[in-house]
């Protein structure tokens, strides 16, 4: 069972994360019938599913909810943003309820009873109650392709004792489609006799829905030892919508007969506007796509480990293929070859595999804005471009927190209040944009306000204040605004700490760097800011090609090479400015040896690596080019934090260790000087 | 934190002709001296790093990180893989010493205070002394060593 609720609240977050999307659409569309009708949907499953696996609490709760889009979808509530408020709490609350504890909190208890007050209001004198159709029939969900059976469900009297209320497994069946339910009384003993554990109801059900009979069986799956069940198909059309047949059903609806199969069978055939409906149900049919199963949920461990495993094969293949060169033979070469392509192919599928798009966070975003927005009094439209943009799912984990705070900074000290903006003739309504693209071998995240912009003076003060700055020499805005990245300028120790003044950005700097990641700041006074995130696109393996400089191995990412020259000295050209004139482009080039402090070596042939960085290039000297190697990429570690132009480790076939160079680094530093 | 409590093995090295002694608790691995690969532009007591099965590890060398003269790397240095505490995380880390002595056995009351004078190393990494065998050996505390680590990199 532990499984099955394992099973559940992995379901369950789903369910709650969609809900939590849908409330925030219903959010900017009030009116939306189909959004409505989806948020009662999911939270009829979130109920049902609670229910059957023991989370009463969460079921209970949900209850309450869905009556509230009960009156909604009829029209009877009209959507409020304290409605959608409370409906966005309960959504945390239920989070908190998901897990399960055997007790509440005290803080959880209190929040716990203030909402259910709030729900109450809402629903108001309408109590919730199973809504009564004039005619019987519920429709609960639109169904175009669905299949009409007969169900005869009678549980046995004891089937209360394990915590099943049957009437939410009846209530299930009947959200899928159109039904038509009869409950029957007819076991009830005298009151004297009477268990009130006992359930003494059974149910007959006339039901059009999408579900195959394996799904309805598998609503009752957990009470089938205890009840007898009956499932009958009556063909794939709509019977209740002939007007014959329901009106038979609502002729019988108050008497206590079981319907009989054959009763039924006779009726159906005497009900001759059925033949149309069967015409019309195959037009509908022939319309719809077959559903198959396309995507497959997959713990995420699993993946971690997958990825553990490739990084080590990318290892082992370098190990095998420094073997193979060594001992020339042919067969054991071809061998290796094809192992190799298969090694490179299983390491792109395991990559792609941990992609994620931006947009999963989204939700958590939006909600954010939303919600600080309003405790701060500030109307802010929340806009996202290009979030499809995929990243590694560890990149994002770790990217989730400083995009968080930034958006933080901007909603609490980047818009205004709105009547403060409307007296900068800006509109009231503020603008947070978040948007994202590929840029060569990395993405960036941009996200933007239209707000005050950057406090100079503050900034300055802090930066002086914290020993950061001397102050004598005069600095240009954007030095000014870059400040804010230096570390140290904050006392904020983590990232998620509420924002101060461009507080924390050096720490949001920092976890980005962590993960080989850069951050830029722009900033214009009342026009707003901007903070570019720039990330690598994947962690742990990438295409390299491997360089020698004094002695040592360094590899470069072969995505940013542009060409390798092998020139003579002479061709060098201005060597004062340093800048090299190559195919009829002028490059600024240094050598990595001088980049590194090390020892100058003269050679009459010079290799030189022109690497790119969105339209920059810059061309760097290395001692010798020694071919392509897939390097699995390891941090460097805490105790070389800060370092400059090397962004990482790996380990080489023989077992030693070569640098990663972050050539994004180098080019910068050349093209500014 | 009982069990540490109850481990009173100690492991000898030596850097510079100074003699120390190292809790064995907090040591993970000897390494023979181990290829390593120098980090340009770094700090000049990071020596480089190496491989550690399939890990990256970060070599220290203890002789320049404790401003002690005259320490080489000779046939005989080896490498203590020690676990320290970096800004609330635990990271493995490469201790380069020009020598790995011996095993002794010692109870933390035999623990002699650190003498106020006569002492040329920094005593602030210390916990203390021990006398064995007649010899003075001089117990490093490694969690010591970096919380002034930690200290140096937000200020730089």
């Amino acid at each position: 069972m532990d499984n099955f609720q394992k099973k559940f609240r992995e379901e369950a977050e789903d369910l709650v994360n969609g809900l939590e999307s849908l409330l925030l659409k219903l959010d900017a569309d009030k009116n939306n019938g189909s959004i409505i009708e989806e948020i009662f949907r999911t939270m009829h499953s979130l109920k049902g599913g609670g229910a059957m696996f023991g989370f009463n609490a969460v079921s209970d709760f949900t209850h309450n909810l869905e009556s509230i889009y009960d009156l909604v979808r009829a029209g009877k509530l009209a959507v409020s943003k304290e409605l959608l408020n409370t409906t966005l709490e309960s959504i945390d609350l239920i989070k908190i309820l998901l897990e399960n504890k055997p007790e509440l909190s005290q803080n959880d208890k209190s929040l716990f009873t203030e909402i259910e007050a709030k729900i109450n209001s809402f629903i108001g004198g309408e109590k919730s109650t199973t809504r009564k159709d004039s005619n019987f029939i519920a429709h609960k969900t639109e169904v175009t392709d669905g299949t009409s059976y007969y169900i005869l469900f009678e549980p046995r009297p004891q089937i209360m004792n394990n915590g099943t209320n049957p009437l939410y497994l009846v209530d299930e069946l009947v959200t899928s489609g159109t039904a038509f339910v009869k409950a029957h009384h007819l076991n009830l003993p005298p009151l004297e006799k009477l268990n009130p554990l006992n359930c003494y109801t059974s149910w007959e059900i006339v039901i059009f829905t999408k579900l195959t009979e394996e799904q309805i069986r598998d609503v009752f799956l957990f009470v089938e030892d205890e009840s007898h069940i009956l499932i009958d198909n009556l063909g794939k059309t709509n019977i209740l919508e002939s007007l014959k047949f329901s009106n038979y059903l609502n002729s019988i609806s108050e008497s206590t007969e079981y319907f009989d199969l054959q009763t039924l069978t006779l009726k159906l055939n005497n009900a001759d506007d059925i033949e149309q409906l069967t015409f019309k149900a195959d037009y509908k049919l022939n319309a719809l796509q077959d559903n198959q199963i396309t995507s497959i949920r997959v713990d995420s461990e699993k993946l971690d480990n997958l990825m553990n495993l490739v990084s080590e094969l990318v290892t082992t293949q370098a190990a095998l293929n420094l073997y193979t060169e060594a001992n020339k033979d042919p067969k054991l070469l071809q061998i290796n070859e094809s192992l190799e392509n298969i090694t490179r192919h299983l390491r792109d599928l395991a990559f792609n595999v941990s992609l994620l798009p931006i947009e999963t966070l989204n939700t958590r975003f939006r909600r954010l804005v939303r919600d600080l927005g309003a405790d701060l009094g500030k109307e802010i439209e929340f806009e996202t471009t290009g979030t499809e943009t995929e990243l590694d799912k560890s990149i994002i984990q770790s990217v989730t927190d400083p995009i968080m705070h930034i958006l933080r900074n901007c909603i609490d000290h980047g818009i205004e209040m709105p009547a403060e903006r409307t007296k900068k003739g800006k509109p009231a309504k503020g603008l947070i944009k978040l948007s994202a693209n590929y840029t060569g071998n990395t993405v960036r995240i941009i996200i933007s306000d239209d707000g005050a912009g950057i406090n100079e003076e503050a900034v300055l003060a802090k930066a002086i204040a914290n020993d950061l700055f001397k102050g004598t020499s005069k600095l240009t805005h954007e030095e000014i605004v870059n400040l804010i990245l230096l570390p140290g300028f904050s006392t904020a120790k983590r990232v998620t700490d509420i924002s101060g003044r461009g507080v924390g950005l050096d720490v949001v700097k920092r976890k980005i760097t962590e993960i080989r990641g850069d951050l830029e700041i722009k900033s214009e006074p009342n026009k707003g800011t901007s903070i570019t995130i720039i990330l690598p696109l994947t962690l742990s393996i990438i295409d390299g090609l491997l360089i020698d400089v004094n002695k040592y191995k360094y590899i470069v990412q072969l995505s940013v090479i542009d060409k390798i020259y092998a020139l003579d000295k002479n061709q060098l050209g201005n060597t004062k400015n340093k800048i090299i004139i190559l195919d009829d482009e002028q490059i600024p080039y240094s050598n990595l040896r001088e980049i590194f402090e090390f020892e100058p070596h003269n050679t009459d042939i010079i290799q030189m690596l022109v690497v790119k960085y969105e339209n920059r290039k810059a061309a760097i000297i290395v001692d010798d080019v020694l071919g392509e190697h897939q390097a699995v990429v390891k941090p460097l570690g805490k105790l070389y934090r800060g370092q400059d132009f090397i962004s990482g480790a790996t380990i080489l076939g023989d077992g030693t260790v070569a640098l990663v160079l972050d050539t994004n680094k180098i080019i910068k530093q050349l093209s500014n000087n | 934190m009982e069990e540490e409590e109850e481990i009173k093995t100690y492991l000898t090295f030596t850097l510079s002709n100074e003699l120390f002694a190292a809790n064995v608790a907090g040591i993970q691995n000897i390494l023979e001296m181990p290829l390593i690969t120098p980090v340009p532009k770094s700090e000049p007591y990071m020596k480089g790093v190496s491989n550690l099965r399939g890990s990256i590890l970060p070599i220290i060398d203890t002789g320049v990180k404790f401003n002690l003269p005259g320490s080489v790397v000779t046939k005989n240095s080896a490498v203590l893989v020690v676990k320290i505490m970096l800004d609330n995380e635990m990271i493995d880390a490469g201790l380069l010493v020009d020598s790995v002595s011996e095993v002794f056995e010692y109870n933390k009351e035999d623990i002699i205070e650190i003498p106020s004078v006569g002492v040329t190393f920094n005593t602030k990494y210390l916990d203390g002394f021990v006398k064995y065998k007649g010899k003075h050996y001089m117990l490093l505390n490694f969690d010591k060593v970096f919380a002034d680590q930690a200290k140096q990199n937000v200020l730089r």
